[in-house]
């Protein structure tokens, strides 16, 4: 008996212009993996296209073609697909698109490498009718649960174990237009592992009318997408609702409706310095303070105010005055060390959920408690950072990220509204890390991984930390929802030293070489447009 | 960037430490919790350094076949010709991916 193939790709087609066709069966016909192909002539009204298919394929015996009497839509047309598909994985092709030559080699290989893969994708890029790349291509993370609530971020190629397909029911009727981002929420929910393979491996078709050229071409396809969105927080039980964000990009945003928001300790570590703001002197703390009372709409926390023994007295008195029942205080009498700071406060600290605050902050986003405590609702995430801003609205912080091992910043200093990679600003995403100036963390996962090593006093406690929670099972969430200002250059030293990035690499080198949710091929600015390819 | 410096005293380093009060328990506890972690990180860190080691070693005792020999030839001459650095490097790596196509 005939093994079945790795492979059966599903290709729902309707009218389908013969240059398109064309270029479609060469891009399948020189895959080099084992593969079927199953194609559904979906009532087309002109056949040219499928008839050039026909030719083409010849009587290749992996190709199956396929004639609806009557019009389904892509929902009947990838069901009948799916109902003859015999291979182990489905990967799924539209009629105007291209497979890059080494699509399914690669996938192929990855298969063959992890035994409990269930679903597979690959970074894409857009080409033109003629097959010309006219975009910088998508280059994505790898398994980011939390960007796929934001947008369909795996779009193109993607590869789902058929078994998987079949108990999900494959695509589901009523949602045109995101039918695939409906399927991957549900597929990725049961899948054991999801994998990407960091290649351009896929070319879809913009041309005008279609979403790849205008996200904006079939508005139905956007109610479907925050029904999706709704069904899948349903089916996780996430209290959450679905807001707009960019045309395609969305967010889940928690709410706290059925039940009580947990008490938050902001631990604050402080001397009561001052600096120049906007031109104005302002002593950090103080101004944090005010800035939290007057627009933190979360609804309980705690000010736990770490203070060295030199904080002035009429700061500690104003801040009683600002902060009345919120304030605890907390002297500190030892030489600086923030992570111990942070331990000694927390320590102080009765709220369920504690966040390390550096004074020179200011809020911007009423509901940034309410963003970031709410990711904390799901066992699995430990930790959740904010989006940080410079005094000059520049970006400071939006997660962390290691690149040729070295950990940074991602996108550090460019505009917060950067559109670079298919809005990776816009969305709530799994970062390596996030910085200690602003980071929610539960009290177990606190206790678990054993708080800040006060071994780096200075730098870096923050990369441990997350590397800590990383290691112990947890995700970490950055959301540009939840945003306030940094004023470091202002307040900070940032003289870092030797013995620190060894402190740090002696722990952690081998886990920063790659960095899972930044795309090597974007990170090196490699980027390059590809040539068409002539089949 | 300064030089290297020895890394401060740690609390990890050393042995218990009294605890007087329920705070100075906790942090301890956080310290002990933490020199664990640790520990298992460094030891993968130490792990993923020795395969590395250990790689390269393969490597560099791995004999010299006619092939590669041959091919060591190819890439001087191709260093001796009047082309640019690019276009030396392109030729230098096809003449490394067909040897490790064929080996």
């Amino acid at each position: 008996m005939t093994p079945p193939p790795s492979v059966s790709i599903l290709t729902p087609a309707y009218n389908t212009g013969v240059e398109l066709a064309r270029r479609l069966a060469g891009s399948v016909l020189a895959q080099r993996a084992d593969w079927e192909w199953v194609v559904v002539d979906d009532a087309s009204s002109d056949t040219s296209g499928i008839d050039e298919v026909r030719r083409l394929v010849g009587d290749d015996p992996r190709v199956t073609l396929i004639r609806h009497d009557a019009n389904q839509g892509i929902v009947g047309a990838t069901a009948t697909a799916l109902a003859v598909a015999s291979g182990t994985f489905v990967a799924l092709l539209d009629h105007d698109d291209e497979l890059h030559p080494d699509a399914l080699a690669d996938v192929a290989a990855a298969i063959g490498e992890l035994d409990d893969v269930d679903v597979i994708y690959t970074d894409e890029d857009k080409i033109d009718e003629a097959g010309r790349h006219h975009e910088l291509p998508f280059f994505k993370p790898d398994w980011s649960p939390e960007r796929l609530r934001c947008q369909m971020y795996l779009g193109h190629l993607m590869v789902i174990r058929r078994t998987l397909m079949e108990d999900v029911g494959g695509f589901r009727a009523g949602f045109d237009g995101s039918q695939d981002h409906d399927l991957a929420l549900r597929v990725t929910e049961r899948a054991r592992r999801v994998h990407h393979i960091p290649k351009v491996l896929y070319h879809w078709r913009a041309v005008p009318g279609s979403v790849a050229d205008h996200i904006d071409a079939k508005p139905a396809a956007h109610d479907a997408a925050r029904a999706a969105l709704a069904d899948h927080a349903e089916r996780l039980g996430l209290e959450a609702d679905v807001v707009d964000v960019r045309p395609g990009v969305y967010r889940l945003r928690r709410h706290f409706r059925d039940q009580p928001a947990p008490v938050v300790s902001l631990i604050v570590p402080t001397r009561g310095s001052s600096g120049v703001v906007w031109g104005r002197r302002r002593c950090f703390v103080t101004e944090l303070a005010r800035s939290l009372v007057e627009h933190t709409s979360y609804p309980s926390w705690e000010f736990v105010c770490v203070a060295d023994a030199d904080t002035p007295r009429s700061v500690i008195e104003e801040l009683g005055e600002i902060l009345g029942d919120h304030l605890v205080m907390v002297p500190f009498d030892e030489p600086f060390n923030f992570a111990r700071k942070i331990n000694l406060g927390a320590a102080n600290a009765r709220g369920e959920v504690l966040c390390p605050l550096n004074d020179d902050m200011e809020v911007i986003t009423a509901d940034w408690l309410e963003t970031l405590v709410g990711f904390l609702r799901e066992d699995d995430v430990g930790m959740a950072g904010a989006h940080l801003l410079f005094a000059d609205g520049t970006l400071q912080h939006a997660g962390h990220c290691y690149f040729e091992s070295e950990a940074t910043h991602l996108m550090l200093g460019r505009s917060p509204t950067d559109e670079a990679n298919r809005h990776t600003l816009f969305c709530d995403r799994e970062a390596s890390g996030a910085t200690a100036a602003c980071a929610v963390i539960r009290r177990d996962v606190w206790d678990e991984v054993g708080g800040m090593w006060e071994t780096l006093s200075a730098n870096f406690n923050d990369v441990d930390l997350s590397q800590k929670v990383r290691l112990a099972g947890y995700r970490i969430v950055v959301s540009p929802h939840a945003r306030l200002y940094h004023f470091e250059s202002v307040s900070r030293d940032p003289q870092v030293h030797a013995w620190e990035l060894d402190a740090l690499y002696g722990r952690w080198r081998h886990r920063m070489q790659v960095d899972p949710y930044l795309n090597p091929n974007w990170a090196d600015h490699r980027a390059q447009l590809i040539p068409p390819t002539d089949w | 960037m300064s030089a290297t410096q020895n890394t401060p005293d740690t609390p990890d380093a050393g042995g218990p430490i009294a605890a007087n009060d329920p705070i100075d328990a906790q942090l301890e506890i956080w310290r002990l919790r933490d020199a664990v972690i640790g520990a298992e990180a460094t030891a993968g860190a130490l792990r993923a350094r020795l395969a590395e080691a250990e790689h390269t070693i393969a490597t560099l005792r791995r004999p010299a076949t006619r092939r590669s020999r041959a091919a060591g030839r190819v890439v001087g001459l191709i260093r001796r010709l009047p082309v640019s650095a690019e276009g030396r490097t392109r030729l230098e790596a096809s003449v490394r991916s067909t040897l490790a196509r064929r080996s």
